[in-house]
């Protein structure tokens, strides 16, 4: 792939600009007389647009520095890697990869990285900045793999964090990081498990179908008292009874509160956590439920989530994210996906068959070993 | 010669039952007690699904004691077998009118029967147990799989000390000294600067399936998802 050399066009035009306008503004009018704020106003404004534009081309200039560096760009579907030739049999590989799981995750929505470009920078050159494809932000991944399997992750994950970057900042708080494109969301069985050993009563009524239990255990709006409106009594010593490290950090208050079972104690230990006590149904159970509707939305799901997701005024309005990806009410969504996870009990069989047919075998060995013995043949 | 069979067997099997019931009454006992015991915690009346974690955990304590009751009674049994018939170094033995594979054979029954008494007793606490305990909705109980998981444990074991004490001395004492060889070779090794693990593999190799010891793994829960 021969090299490519960046917006020749576009530098020359920003250099001129630059040059008229600081022209303009040494060649302007001196005020006759006294100094009006108007025209500091004016003056202000036209320096403004002089540093834009030395920007931008002070921009330029480091992209023709950095477009002297060979890169080779791959490109599959929507997904654009480029990489430095010394990694570039690596880069394609992975990028092979990448782009098929997320043609099957995100279906048409690939046409969200239409506005990227993932950059591979040499191993010894993680500092490098990328250089600039028009249309396309560079984002770079700075990694030392070699592996294509391990730099198809990475891909990946480059893929969904810049992804996330475009929705608000609550929903992604939300998440505990971003929409998951790429990261493996829990299996249904270990969500079932953590719904029903969950201590908070509010996910216990949820797992029984009280909606409003599961809207408030997902956190869809804010709540003043976590320690009591997340917790009771018994949920609360349960919580701290899971927490080791709170109960080695004051022994003292941890034996009031689990051993007498006075609950105000346990309130001003959970209240002096620095972020507060965990939520009731935390990162895997959202993931789970964010990547449920995006199934249920089927194609162009992703696209309507990002879409609802950029400007999210505050907490209320996830569910209302959620159920547009999804298609569907709310309710419906949540319904469906607490029914799911209930029934994804796990089948917990003590003995596989398996090994109990290799465990005779043993055992047939043994015995006949001990009738071969050579005292008594 | 057919006739010597039963009252042989009865006979074997009643000189075993003497060796080793100082271990096998108590052995029964704890098999009987330990499911029972493991589920007081259950019977709680205030239980709720928040306690489920701290049951789960309760009851996983009592897990190990199944894996070691059950090689206890096989080395009990494996060794009471042969203990007798190796102080007077076999003569009895080899001076009966049988062939020597079916005097093996009925200490090899013998011991099964024996066997069979506490592997019961674990069957039957865990069957009481499970109908004793409060048991949660999202929890079941699996009282048939336990007690099929001890038979295959205390059988493996059974015949592991069975087959080593069946032999000679020399063989006992080369089996030993091979593992104490592989073991010193490692250390000596690693002593120099090579990074070599026979130890760790060869473990792996036998707890893990299809190994032998497999069995002796997993999750020995009565109650659980």
């Amino acid at each position: 792939m021969a090299a490519h050399r960046f917006l020749t066009a576009q530098r020359v035009v920003r250099a001129g600009a630059t040059a008229w306008a600081v022209g303009a503004l040494l060649a302007g009018p001196a005020p006759a007389g006294g100094q009006t704020v108007e025209h500091y106003r004016a003056r202000v404004t036209r320096l403004l647009e002089v540093w834009s534009l030395a920007q931008a081309a002070a921009d330029s200039a480091d992209a023709l520095l950095r477009a002297n560096t060979d890169v080779e760009m791959i490109r599959f579907g929507s997904l654009v890697v480029l990489a430095h030739p010394v990694r570039a049999l690596a880069a394609r590989l992975a990028a092979r990869g990448a782009w098929r799981d997320l043609a099957e995750i995100l279906g048409r929505d690939t046409v969200l990285l239409d506005s990227v470009a993932f950059y591979l920078p040499e191993r010894d050159r993680q500092w490098a900045r990328g250089p600039l494809l028009q249309g396309r932000a560079t984002q770079v991944v700075r990694t030392l793999a070699t592996r294509p399997d391990i730099l198809r992750r990475q891909l990946l994950g480059s893929a969904e964090r810049t992804l996330s970057r475009s929705v608000d900042s609550i929903f992604r708080d939300w998440l505990h990081g971003g929409v998951p494109v790429a990261r493996a969301t829990p299996d249904p069985e270990e969500l079932h498990v953590e719904f029903v050993t969950a201590p908070s009563p509010l996910v216990h009524d949820c797992r029984l179908g009280d909606l409003t239990a599961c809207r408030r255990a997902l956190v869809f709006t804010d709540v003043s008292d976590k320690v009591r409106e997340w917790y009771d009594a018994e949920g609360r010593a349960q919580l701290i009874r899971g927490l080791p490290g709170l109960i080695r950090r004051d022994r003292e208050a941890a034996d009031v509160c689990l051993e007498r079972g006075w609950d105000d104690v346990c309130i001003a230990i959970l209240r002096g956590l620095p972020s507060g006590p965990p939520p009731p149904l935390a990162f895997p159970a959202r993931a789970s439920l964010v990547r449920y509707a995006l199934q249920r939305g089927g194609d162009g799901a992703y696209g309507r989530l990002f879409d609802a997701a950029r400007q999210v005024a505050d907490i209320t309005m996830i569910p209302i994210v959620i159920a547009t990806a999804a298609g569907v009410p709310i309710d419906t969504l949540l319904d469906d996906w607490r029914t799911a996870v209930v029934n994804a009990r796990p089948e917990r069989i003590p003995l596989r068959l398996s090994s109990a047919l290799v465990a005779v075998l043993w055992i047939a060995g043994l015995f006949g070993t001990a009738m071969r013995n050579t005292r008594w043949r | 010669m057919k006739h010597l069979h039963a009252p042989m067997f009865k006979r074997v099997l009643f000189t075993q039952w003497l060796w080793a019931r100082v271990g096998l009454l108590p052995a029964a006992l704890i098999g009987f007690a330990v499911p029972v015991l493991s589920v007081q915690p259950f019977n709680d009346p205030e239980l709720g699904g928040a306690w489920i974690p701290s049951l789960l955990r309760q009851l996983d304590q009592w897990s190990p004691a199944y894996p070691v009751l059950a090689a206890a009674l096989g080395l009990l049994l494996g060794l009471t077998a042969w203990s007798a018939d190796h102080r007077v170094r076999h003569a009895y033995a080899l001076s009966l009118p049988v062939p020597r594979w079916r005097f093996t054979l009925m200490r090899l029954a013998a011991g099964l029967v024996l066997l069979a008494l506490p592997v019961v007793a674990v069957w039957l606490g865990a069957l009481v147990a499970s109908s004793a305990a409060l048991v949660p909705v999202s929890l079941q109980t699996y009282p048939n799989s336990l007690g099929a998981r001890f038979l295959l444990a205390s059988l493996m074991s059974f015949a592991v000390f069975f087959a080593i004490a069946s032999g000679t001395s020399r063989t006992a004492g080369m089996l030993l000294s091979a593992v104490a060889v592989v073991v010193v070779a490692q250390l000596f090794l690693q002593l120099f600067g090579f990074g070599v693990d026979f130890i760790g593999p060869s473990v792996d190799a036998v707890t893990s399936w299809p190994g032998p010891l497999e069995v002796f793994g997993g999750r020995w829960l009565l109650i659980d998802f």
